[in-house]
């Protein structure tokens, strides 16, 4: 098995969170109204969580390649927001139980994104 | 049933859901979403060309399965109140599909509980051919409700 997921970084900028909430139809306005957000605790606009997260499964998928019938799955928790102009990276690292602990830390090395994926490039049809 | 079925975007003049009006395991809705070549067109100004090809792929990338789930999520449960925290995603891949078919996108409240003062209610979410049935992706959204 491979150790490590190949690395993907993104800069979250205020257009990103605007592009990500016209194509996921999620106009939450702690996302994109910057009077609201600052009147909740949050302080600020923070980005959607799914933005970042969308980079684990790229990460798996740059790393094991595209997927045919498979069985993979993951379970995270959005541990930090993430605002506009961070800088973001998922990772994976292999563990003793044969699954990945996955992790998106900021640029300032918090983490904001924990949780762990299986990945089964072996199971040939799930659903029959 | 005490949430009307949606199947269309979200009314903003209209109250939003409250905790109390979610029973676990009900049906809130069901939507048809397509992946499509005009959405990998934005999908490569997020995230660049990636996967690489992403473009010209006839598979939709692996990356897009939170967004999938997000967006039969924001379509389905509607209307929501302002300020909702997403705290937790699981999901399960059996398989993607191609860009374009249609997909058959239900929602259902898996759990709702009180969490001291917050209200975490927790969604499930099939994604399935139209024609066959066949599931390809299927997750938990955890959500901290605001009202």
């Amino acid at each position: 098995m491979i150790k490590e997921l190949v690395p993907i970084q993104l800069k979250i900028t205020r257009e990103k969170i605007r592009l990500y909430a016209d194509i996921s139809n999620d106009y939450n306005p702690i996302h994109i109204d910057p009077d609201f957000a600052a009147q909740t605790p949050m302080g600020s606009i923070i980005a959607h969580g799914t933005l970042s997260l969308n980079l684990i499964l790229l990460s798996i998928e740059k790393t094991f390649g595209a997927p045919t019938h498979n069985n993979h799955s993951i379970d995270v928790r959005f541990k930090a927001p993430v605002r506009e102009n961070d800088i973001v990276e998922a990772t994976g690292i292999l563990q003793t139980d044969g699954k990945y602990a996955i992790s998106i830390k900021n640029q300032d090395g918090v983490v904001v994104i924990e949780g762990t994926a299986s990945i089964n490039n072996d199971h040939p049809y799930p659903n029959s | 049933m005490t949430i009307p079925p949606t199947t269309s975007a979200q009314d903003l003049t209209a109250s939003p859901l409250t905790f109390d009006m979610f029973h676990v395991n009900e049906r809130i809705g069901t939507h048809i979403l397509t992946i499509d070549h005009a959405m990998m067109k934005l999908w490569k100004d997020l995230y660049g060309n990636c996967p690489e090809d992403c473009l010209v792929d006839t598979t939709v990338p692996m990356g897009t399965v939170p967004l999938l789930l997000m967006q039969a999520f924001a379509t389905i449960v509607v209307p929501r109140p302002p300020g909702n925290l997403h705290v937790g995603q699981s999901c399960i891949i059996h398989a993607m599909p191609e860009i374009g078919k249609p997909l058959n996108a239900t929602v259902d409240c898996a759990s709702k509980e009180k969490k001291g003062t917050r209200n975490l209610i927790s969604f499930r979410t099939h994604i399935s051919d139209t024609e066959t049935g066949y599931l390809f992706v299927s997750g938990i959204t955890k959500v901290f409700w605001t009202l």
